[in-house]
């Protein structure tokens, strides 16, 4: 599959997201997670999605009625988003200026089918 | 969660429409949706049926759990910033379902109408400028330059007209040459602006785009001004000062436009 460059951005989508491997994540969380705005991730996690590295669901209404505000829409790793994403921020980690920003990470072990993603 | 597929082009699920969940997603967020300004809501017909349902109902959710009321600003603004790159990436299927590359692999040749999107810039994608400074070719020279000196003229032309007798016939000269009259004035002001943001803010072709426009605003303004047809400018018929003003600036531009646009 034809590839798109892994932009800053989407590596601080990413690393937030592992962060919490096994937690769902709302669009809010990302942004205070990620440290970037809002109207940057949307277009991130829809690239994202597209491409089988993150899937969504939205909240049962009912719960969110209750709580008093709208039903938000969770975002976690898929199963290969997770493997693709680990290798992403490794190699991002060694670029010049992500240090900053990436370092330092707290990468969940990949399982060893996953290490290499094809 | 488990059994997601990547979606493709063509996929019911994803252009067809939002899935139910998304939609009572979105009847739920009726009532909180006053929280978006109106300066967003006309964003949502700009995309896909499907992708504008879901951008909505996701842009209330975010505005309604932020309650700092400088932080939703600050969130409105980043909304609103991203719509070009949020529209170019939901109308564009070769751009959106493609996975991103690890890091240090190099661009793909994903394409479209025998250009590849992938290494396109926002540069060549909007002709805005992005993280550079600094004029580039002689004409963007020639837009800065021919810029200040219309915005000088609108000065100095509403510090002889005020903003009294705005769109008529008026005795009032800038230089003893050009006659003028307020609305002339603001036209002025108007495109030297246009012409500093071709310099200063706009791509080469950018700037390539406006002089154009420009060229062949100033050619219709020469021609029914000789014409006699623009006294709401305070012009005259025939041989005068504006008309040879507008003939020549046209002339100088497009020549610029034609042979300029090099660095």
């Amino acid at each position: 599959m034809a590839g798109l460059r892994m932009t800053v951005g989407v590596l601080a989508v990413l690393g937030a997201l592992l962060d919490r491997p096994d937690t769902e994540l709302y669009g809010l969380e990302i942004v205070r997670a990620s440290g970037l705005e809002p109207g940057t991730i949307y277009p991130i996690l829809q690239r994202l999605r597209a491409a089988g590295w993150v899937s969504d669901r939205w909240e049962d209404g009912e719960l969110a009625h209750t709580e008093g505000r709208p039903p938000r829409r969770y975002y976690r790793l898929t199963t290969e988003g997770r493997a693709r994403a680990i290798h992403a921020l490794q190699h991002g980690r060694d670029r010049r200026g992500l240090g900053r920003l990436l370092a330092p990470p707290r990468l969940p072990a990949v399982p060893s089918s996953e290490a290499e993603p094809a | 969660m488990s059994g997601h597929r990547a979606l493709r082009v063509g996929d019911s699920e994803f252009l067809g429409g939002i899935g139910l969940a998304e939609k009572q997603a979105a009847a739920g967020c009726r009532s909180d949706a006053l929280l978006v300004p109106w300066s967003l809501r006309w964003v949502r017909g700009l995309l896909p049926g499907a992708e504008g349902g879901a951008w909505w109902a996701e842009v209330i959710c975010c505005l309604a759990e932020t309650r700092d009321s400088g932080e939703r600003r600050q969130y409105v603004r980043s909304y609103r910033r991203s719509v070009p790159r949020l529209v170019w990436t939901s109308w564009t299927p070769q751009v959106r379902f493609v996975a991103p590359a690890p890091v240090g692999v190099g661009y793909s040749s994903v394409k479209w109408k025998g250009t590849k999107v992938a290494t396109l810039s926002p540069e060549e994608k909007f002709g805005i400028r992005y993280g550079t400074r600094g004029i580039r070719t002689v004409d963007q020279i020639w837009s800065l330059l021919i810029g200040l000196v219309v915005i000088a003229l609108g000065i100095i032309g509403f510090a002889q007209t005020g903003f009294t007798n705005y769109t008529e016939m008026t005795d009032h000269y800038i230089l003893g040459l050009f006659r003028t009259n307020g609305f002339h004035n603001t036209a002025y002001i108007v495109v030297g602006l246009l012409w500093l943001l071709g310099a200063l803010v706009l791509t080469p072709a950018g700037n390539q785009g406006v002089n154009i426009a420009l060229t062949i605003v100033l050619l219709l303004l020469a021609v029914l001004g000789f014409l006699g047809y623009w006294h709401l400018l305070s012009i005259d018929a025939g041989m005068n000062g504006n008309n040879i003003l507008h003939l020549v600036g046209a002339i100088a531009t497009l020549i610029f436009l034609t042979f300029g646009a090099v660095v």
